[in-house]
């Protein structure tokens, strides 16, 4: 129904002003409106290290024509793609197996809820001791941060199965297997989906890590290396990049999760 | 390195606590943890909370602000601390600015999410007893918002003590993340590992504290 | 039979003190919710809705009670257009709308806290109906800490503390189970001997409807119409627990459902 506030039923717009209240015009509107408050807040002066927006658009533009970006997402890229697979194989295997089999649960809950609620983050300077300067630090780094979630998430999909779903299959004799295959898992597959955002959320937290306090390389060593030479414009330039690249890839997920789920199950 | 030197036995380990509480360096750094854990939390919280009921109010705020708010939800913040030293400094407001960017989002989330959610059948009941569009805010929805706010509250306490502790890991010279970088360097690893213990004890203490409080208010959920 | 029943409220056209003129409502996604719904609502009287679920009865209250501004048509309360909620007329919800933070008795005195009422004098009028409605000795509860058909009678009680003409009842019962229905159904009759209120009462039961109505409003379902317009010629004066016994109750509910079941897909 109606919005509660609004008791009349909105009038027909004629097609400009239908166009300038569509969602990509509210988006456009959206990103003036912070830019532009960007582009003041530097211009009214107060820090030498804050560019105006316009600048940091135009040292981007630099970064990416004279492949800054390419030759620091190539040391980025594969570790943060190995550790997103172990992350989400390993995350959604840990889940899913204490979901279904019981026994471990005592012994690994406790260990995941601490992972996801503590500042495991201390720890990550650790890794330069077990791992030393290398592509390894940076993915335990991610495994570390993304893997807790996934596992989280799945456990959680196959405990909210519905119980009368469960009784259901034993009321007409399905097997085990056929419960878990049939019933359990299609029922958790909108959680576990939902995890792995979450992991890649935690992925890039790791790489970005692993890469500002064990290896100086990639995307990190970028946004250092420009902080230390005072260009400020690249360095914000590095970092809405990788801002950039985790919010397109989270909602390339969200956009698969929707089409996925909108056409079966409601919830 | 092997594993065995990085993880020392437990009493070393409790030793190495009894003695960081002996340490102006420990309290200096816990005064300084606590200094901006709370600023940060208390500037989220009140300025999350107003904008969020802002967003759950008018659908116009809603759409200039909700793209931003859902970005920063979930991109590594983490990128942005290198660009705060320069800006804010070596101290306090590098802190308490992660603090805030770690934290407020969510508060608005919620807090948005919980405006939206009011029964409307509340909100009916208010026009129909004659309530003003003033009235119905602040006597129906916004206390009928609180669950989803106080839990807003809750994930965004998770997520501060998260941001305390990367931004000063970060910064690598002040409060905790000092302490861990100097012991890291040094290699004293019962110390590093008392602190990490220490950390996640108080990390854990809080988050149980705003878990109690939010149970304390829960019939409002159960009541609708 | 219908004929009859037009010239019949049109003699009492006196005693109206609530009609609808030619009311039609379109949701936003084009749904015609009600077409052309006409009504007179007697004075003092109750008037029940009734129809199918989806049939539109609701939005019909909810536009009587000025929550919902219809497309075309209009309601006048003793000649005068309803433009939105207003102090001659009362709601009772359906799932009762209580505020979960407040207790019964700030729940019941809502009304008038709205209305300006200072306090000391808002929770007087709030103790004399709550008293009434049988809540008595729960002034200081919590609504989750009462069942649901003590959660209505706070929700009467609200209504009835703002000293409304009207009152309009949004399928108040359908909430609680039977037993308990029948029991706040024989309350409510036994309230309405004390309090002279006209009532608006929506219903999905023909039982109900039969049971309480003095004038019985059966609206067809997608887009609502009034399809028919019954008045109950039950003898509602003696003990409220032998009414469900006449034959002619039973006689009502009968015809009622033989001129619904069509509408019923």
């Amino acid at each position: 129904m109606a919005d509660t506030f609004q008791t009349s039923a909105p009038p027909t717009l004629p097609s400009l002003r239908a166009w300038a209240n569509s969602t990509i015009a509210w988006r456009f509107y959206s990103f003036a409106l912070v830019l532009a408050i960007w582009e003041l807040a530097s211009l009214s002066g107060f820090s030498v290290a804050f560019p105006r927006a316009s600048a940091v658009a135009v040292a981007f533009w630099q970064m990416l024509v004279d492949g800054e970006f390419t030759a620091a997402y190539a040391d980025s890229l594969p570790p943060l793609l190995v550790g997103l697979a172990i992350t989400i194989v390993g995350g959604v295997i840990i889940g899913v197996s204490i979901g279904l089999f019981r026994g471990a649960e005592w012994f690994v809950m406790p260990l995941l809820i601490i992972f996801q609620t503590a500042p495991v983050s201390a720890i990550i300077p650790m890794l330069t001791y077990v791992y030393g300067i290398s592509d390894t630090s940076k993915v335990v780094a991610i495994v570390i941060l993304g893997m807790p979630l996934v596992a989280l998430n799945s456990y959680k999909g196959i405990q909210a199965t519905n119980k009368s779903l469960l009784e259901m299959s034993r009321s007409f004799m399905l097997s085990r297997i056929g419960t878990i295959l049939l019933v359990i898992l299609p029922s958790a597959r909108k959680m576990i989906f939902a995890g792995l955002r979450l992991g890649v959320s935690g992925a890039f937290i790791g790489i970005v890590l692993a890469e500002l306090l064990i290896t100086p390389t990639g995307i990190g060593d970028l946004i250092t290396f420009n902080r230390s030479i005072a260009r400020y414009d690249k360095m914000f330039a590095a970092i809405v990049s990788i801002l950039a690249l985790a919010t397109i890839s989270l909602s390339i997920m969200q956009t698969i999760e929707n089409r996925m789920f909108s056409a079966g199950s409601k919830k | 390195m092997g594993w065995m030197n990085l993880l020392p036995p437990l009493s070393g380990i409790w030793s190495a606590f009894l003695e960081l509480l002996s340490q102006d360096a420990f309290w200096d750094a816990f005064a300084m943890t606590a200094r901006t854990f709370l600023i940060g939390l208390g500037l989220s919280v009140g300025v999350g909370i107003p904008i969020g009921i802002l967003m759950g109010l008018s659908q116009r705020a809603d759409k200039l602000l909700s793209v931003w708010v859902n970005i920063f939800l979930s991109a590594p913040i983490t990128a942005v601390i290198p660009a705060l030293m320069p800006i804010l400094g070596i101290g306090d407001a590098t802190v308490i600015a992660t603090v805030v960017l770690f934290a407020i989002w969510v508060v608005i989330i919620d807090a948005q999410a919980g405006v939206t959610r009011v029964s409307s059948s509340l909100v009916e009941m208010g026009r129909v007893f004659g309530c003003s569009k003033a009235q119905v805010i602040f006597w129906i929805v916004i206390p009928a918002a609180l669950p989803e706010i106080v839990t807003g509250v809750r994930l965004a306490v998770v997520r501060a003590v998260k941001g305390v502790i990367v931004g000063q890991i970060v910064i690598a010279l002040i409060g905790f993340g000092g302490l861990f970088s100097t012991y890291l360097s040094m290699f004293l690893m019962e110390r590093f590992w008392a602190l990490i213990l220490v950390v996640f004890a108080l990390a854990f203490t809080i988050i149980g504290f705003v878990e109690f409080l939010e149970r304390r208010i829960a019939f409002y959920a159960k009541a609708r | 039979m219908k004929d009859t029943v037009m010239s019949l409220t049109s003699t009492t056209f006196a005693d109206t003190i609530l009609q609808t003129d030619d009311i039609g409502v379109e949701y936003e996604n084009g749904t015609v919710a009600l077409d052309g719904v006409t009504l007179d609502v007697p004075t003092g009287q109750l008037t029940a809705l009734l129809g199918p679920s989806g049939c539109g009865k609701t939005t019909l209250l909810k536009v009587i009670a000025g929550l919902v501004m219809p497309n075309r048509g209009t309601v006048k309360v003793r000649g005068t257009q309803v433009e939105g909620p207003g102090t001659d007329r009362a709601l009772v919800f359906q799932d009762f709308a209580l505020l979960p933070w407040a207790t019964v008795i700030d729940n019941v005195a809502f009304g008038l806290r709205a209305r300006g009422v200072a306090r000391k004098e808002r929770r007087e009028t709030a103790r004399h109906y709550i008293a009434e409605v049988g809540l008595g000795g729960f002034e200081d509860k919590y609504p989750h800490e009462l069942s649901g058909g003590m959660r209505q009678r706070a929700g009467l009680a609200r209504a009835l503390s703002v000293q409304s003409d009207i009152l309009m009842m949004d399928e108040p019962f359908s909430a609680v189970d039977e037993q308990m229905r029948r029991k706040l159904q024989e309350d409510l009759l036994e309230l309405l001997k004390v309090e002279k209120k006209t009532v608006i009462f929506v219903t999905h039961s023909i039982e109900e409807a039969v049971y309480l109505a003095d004038q019985v409003v059966i609206l067809s379902g997608r887009p609502g119409k009034v399809a028919n317009i019954v008045r109950p010629d039950i003898d509602r004066d003696g003990d409220v627990d032998v009414i469900r016994r006449q034959p002619r109750y039973v006689e009502l509910v009968d015809e009622i459902w033989g001129s619904l079941k069509q509408y019923v897909e």
